[in-house]
C-alpha cells in the first residue's frame, strides 16, 4: 500500500509543475512552484531520508522562493500580462527534442537498473541519513569543512555589503 | 568508523587547518580596526594586514611541525607549506601595491585588505586539500572575494561588468565541481580524493573527474574555459588584477596538483597534453594583437597556465620526473608571482589617477620622460618572456626540460616556439617604449611620470628579486623540490636528486660563485 501516497503526490507534483510552465502569470508559477517543491520534499520523506525533507522545505520551499517573489514584487511582474516577450520557435522544437532525450536517458537508466552506481558492499545503516548520524558527523569527520563554511558565509556577507554600500565614506 | 571528539582530535584539527584560519582571523583583525577606525584605512589597514600575513607564515611553519596525524580533509605536508609561503609572499605584495592604487582611486576600506586576506586563505585551503569537499570550500573562498574585488570600482560600468561576467562564470564552474564531485561519490562512495582515484571505476568516475577539471581549468584561465579572462582582467582594479593573476591562478594549479599527485588514468595525460597545448598556443596567439596593455597581459597569464599545466602533467604521468615537473611548477609559481606583480604595478603607475592611460599607445616614447620606470617594466617584461639573465628563464627551463624528461619533447617544442610567440608580444611594449616618439600634442602637458616611494621600494624590490632569483635559481628550487616530493610520497618512486641535479647543473654553472650545492642542501633539509 506504500504506492497510495506516492501516486496522489506525483500527480500533485506533475499537475503543478504543468501550471507552472503554461501559467501567464508569473506569481501564480512562482506560488505553483512551491507546491511542485513541496511535494517533491515529501518524496524524500517516502524513502525515509527525513534531513532531506526538512532541508528541501526548509531552503527550497521557503528561502529561495521568499526571494523569487520577492524579485518579482520589486520589479513588479506580478500583474497578468502575457509574457515578457514571445519566444523564438527554435527553442520550442529545441526543448521538444532535448526532452524527449531526456525521456530516453531516464528510462535507459530504470530498464538497466542504475547500473554503473557503486554498489554499497556494507549493508547501509538503518539510522543512516538520520538528522542524528548527520549531526554525529558534522561534529566530527566533517568538523573543519563545517567550519570552514563558516568562512565562506562570511566572506560572501562582507561583499554583500561592500557592493551595496550606497557610498563610500 | 566513529571518531571521537577528544581534544587531542580538536588540537589536531586546529593545527592541520592553522594556515588557514590564522590569515583569516587577521582579515577579521583588518575588517573590525576599518569598521571603527574609518580614518584608519590609508596606511594602518594595509600595515595590519602584512603584519597578519606575516604571522601566518610563522603559524603555518609552526604547524606543520607539529599537526601530524592525517584526517582525510587537509593535510599540512611540505607540499602546503611551500605552496602557502607562495601565497603568503603574494598576498603581501598584493597587500603593498594595493595600499597606494586604492588611496588614489578612493576605494580605501578596510573591505578591500580583508576580501583580499580570506581570498588568499581559501587559496590556502585549495592546495592543502585532500577531500573534494574542502577543494570546494577552497574555491568558494577564494572565489567569492575575488568576485567581489572586482567589482570593487562599483560605480563603473567596466567594473560591474567584470564583477558580473566573473561572477556568473565562475559560479557556473563551480556547479562543475560540485556536480563532478557528486559523480565521484556516486562512483566510489568517497569524497576522498586518493581514496576516489584509486577506485578506477568506469566512465561515471571519468566524467566526476573531468567536471572537477573543468572547473579548475576555469580557475586557472586553460584554453577553452578561458573566455572570461582578458574582460574581467580589464574591468576589474588593477591592484586586483594583478591579485587574481597570481593567486587565482597558483590556486588553481594547487588543487590541480592535489588531483594530479595520487597518479591519474593514462587516458587524461592526451587530455592535459591537449589543454596544455591549445593553451599555449591560443594564449600567445591572441596576445600578439592586443592594443589595451591589461588584456595583453591577461593573454600572457592564459599562456602562462599552459607552461605551468606542462609540468602537472608530468606530475600525473612518472612520480620520478614529476618531481622535477611539480619543483619547476611551484618554482614557476614563484617567479611569476614577482614578475607578474610588477608588471601590473608599473602599469598602476603610469596609468594615472583614473585609470586612464591603459593602451599601448599610451606608452609610446615614455622612456623619455621616466627612464627608470620604463626599465623595470622592460625587465619585468623581458623576464615573462623568459630572456636568460632573469629569474623568467630558469623556471621556464626547469618546466621544459621537466617535460622533455617525462617524455614529451612534442609538448616541450611547441612551448618553445610559443614562447618565441611571447618574446614578440612583450618586446614591443619595450620597443614603444623606448624607440617610438610621443605625439607631439600631448607632450607639453603631461608631467614625468614618477612612482610614489611605495610603489618605488616595491618595484626596486621585485626587480632585484626577479634578477636574484634567477641567479640563486639553485637553493629555490631545492626548496620546491621538497614539497613537490611530500606530494608524490604516496607513490612509488626512487629518489629524484641524481637526475633533478643533472637538471639543474646549468643553473650551479651560473652561481658558482655562491657555491651552492644541490646535494649538500638536500643532505642538510633531511637531518
Amino acid at each position: 500500500m506504500t504506492w497510495i501516497p506516492f501516486v496522489l503526490i506525483a500527480a500533485v507534483a506533475v499537475f503543478f509543475a504543468l501550471y507552472l510552465v503554461l501559467s501567464k502569470n508569473a506569481v501564480h508559477g512562482a506560488l505553483s512552484l512551491v507546491l511542485v517543491l513541496v511535494s517533491l520534499a515529501i518524496f524524500f520523506l517516502l524513502l525515509g531520508a527525513e534531513f532531506i525533507f526538512i532541508v528541501q522545505v526548509a531552503v527550497y520551499a521557503g528561502a529561495i522562493m521568499v526571494l523569487f517573489l520577492f524579485v518579482m514584487m520589486l520589479l513588479n511582474v506580478g500583474g497578468a500580462e502575457g509574457p515578457l516577450r514571445e519566444n523564438p520557435s527554435w527553442q520550442l522544437a529545441a526543448a521538444i527534442v532535448l526532452g524527449c532525450v531526456l525521456l530516453f536517458e531516464a528510462a535507459l537508466h530504470i530498464a538497466r537498473a542504475g547500473e554503473g552506481v557503486r554498489h554499497f558492499p556494507q549493508a547501509i545503516a538503518a539510522d543512516f541519513g538520520s538528522p542524528e548520524r548527520i549531526g554525529q558527523l558534522l561534529f566530527s569527520s566533517y568538523l573543519l569543512p563545517f567550519e570552514i563554511t563558516s568562512l565562506v558565509l562570511l566572506a560572501a556577507m562582507i561583499g554583500a555589503v561592500v557592493l551595496a554600500l550606497r557610498r563610500f565614506p | 568508523m566513529s571518531i571521537d571528539l577528544t581534544t587531542e582530535f580538536i588540537k589536531q584539527n586546529l593545527w592541520v587547518s592553522a594556515p588557514v584560519w590564522s590569515l583569516a582571523a587577521a582579515a577579521a583583525l583588518v575588517l573590525l580596526v576599518g569598521a571603527f577606525r574609518p580614518r584608519s584605512t590609508h596606511s594602518l589597514l594595509p600595515a595590519l594586514g602584512l603584519i597578519g600575513v606575516i604571522v601566518s607564515g610563522c603559524v603555518t611553519v609552526h604547524a606543520s611541525q607539529i599537526a601530524t596525524a592525517p584526517l582525510g580533509m587537509q593535510s599540512i605536508d611540505s607540499f602546503t607549506v611551500v605552496f602557502d609561503l607562495i601565497i603568503l609572499i603574494a598576498t603581501a605584495i598584493g597587500i603593498i601595491i594595493s595600499s597606494p592604487y586604492v588611496n588614489r582611486e578612493s576605494l580605501a576600506r578596510g573591505e578591500y585588505y580583508a576580501l583580499m586576506m580570506f581570498s588568499s586563505s581559501g587559496a590556502m585551503l585549495m592546495g592543502a586539500s585532500d577531500n573534494f569537499i574542502m577543494m570546494f570550500l577552497g574555491l568558494e573562498l577564494l572565489s567569492i572575494p575575488l568576485y567581489v574585488l572586482s567589482g570593487f570600482r562599483r560605480l563603473e560600468g567596466i567594473s560591474q561588468e567584470a564583477a558580473l561576467k566573473y561572477f556568473l562564470l565562475g559560479s557556473f564552474a563551480s556547479a562543475f565541481f560540485v556536480y563532478g564531485t557528486a559523480l565521484v561519490f556516486a562512483a566510489t562512495g568517497t569524497t576522498s580524493i586518493a581514496a576516489a582515484l584509486a577506485a578506477n571505476s568506469g566512465a561515471m568516475l571519468t566524467m566526476g573527474v573531468g567536471m572537477v577539471l573543468v572547473a579548475l581549468g576555469f580557475k586557472v584561465a586553460l584554453v577553452p574555459f578561458h573566455m572570461w579572462t582578458p574582460d574581467v582582467y580589464e574591468g576589474a582594479p588593477t591592484s586586483v588584477t594583478a591579485f587574481m593573476s597570481v593567486v587565482a591562478k597558483a590556486a588553481g594549479f594547487g588543487g590541480l596538483a592535489r588531483i594530479v599527485a595520487p597518479g591519474l588514468s593514462p587516458n587524461w595525460h592526451l587530455l592535459l597534453w591537449l589543454l596544455a597545448a591549445g593553451t599555449m598556443i591560443w594564449g600567445n596567439l591572441i596576445a600578439i594583437p592586443q592594443q589595451n596593455i591589461k588584456r595583453l597581459l591577461a593573454y600572457s597569464s592564459i599562456s602562462h597556465a599552459g607552461y605551468i599545466l606542462m609540468g602537472l602533467l608530468t606530475l600525473s604521468r612518472d612520480s620520478v620526473a614529476g618531481v622535477d615537473g611539480m619543483s619547476a611548477v611551484l618554482f614557476y609559481l614563484l617567479v611569476y608571482t614577482l614578475m607578474n606583480f610588477g608588471a601590473f604595478a608599473v602599469v598602476i603607475v603610469f596609468a594615472g589617477s583614473g585609470d586612464k592611460a591603459e593602451d599601448i599607445d599610451d606608452y609610446r616614447g615614455i622612456a623619455r620622460r621616466s627612464p627608470l620606470l620604463a626599465a623595470l617594466m622592460s625587465v619585468f617584461l623581458l623576464s615573462l618572456a623568459g630572456i636568460p639573465p632573469f629569474a623568467g628563464f630558469f623556471g621556464k627551463l626547469f618546466l621544459f626540460s621537466a617535460a622533455v624528461q617525462a617524455g614529451y619533447p612534442g609538448l616541450a617544442v611547441i612551448a618553445v616556439l610559443t614562447s618565441v610567440m611571447g618574446v614578440f608580444y612583450y618586446l614591443r611594449v619595450t620597443v614603444v617604449m623606448f624607440m617610438e616618439e610621443e605625439p607631439a600634442s600631448g607632450v607639453a602637458d603631461k608631467p614625468s611620470v614618477s612612482a610614489s616611494p611605495t610603489y618605488g621600494f616595491v618595484l626596486g624590490a621585485l626587480a632585484a628579486l626577479v634578477i636574484v632569483v634567477g641567479i640563486l635559481a639553485a637553493p629555490v628550487l631545492n626548496w620546491t623540490a621538497g614539497g613537490a616530493e611530500s606530494l608524490t610520497a604516496g607513490r612509488p618512486a626512487a629518489s629524484a636528486s641524481v637526475r633533478y641535479c643533472a637538471l639543474c647543473r646549468l643553473q650551479r654553472f651560473i652561481s658558482r660563485p655562491f657555491a651552492f650545492d644541490c646535494t649538500e642542501l638536500r643532505n642538510l633539509r633531511y637531518r
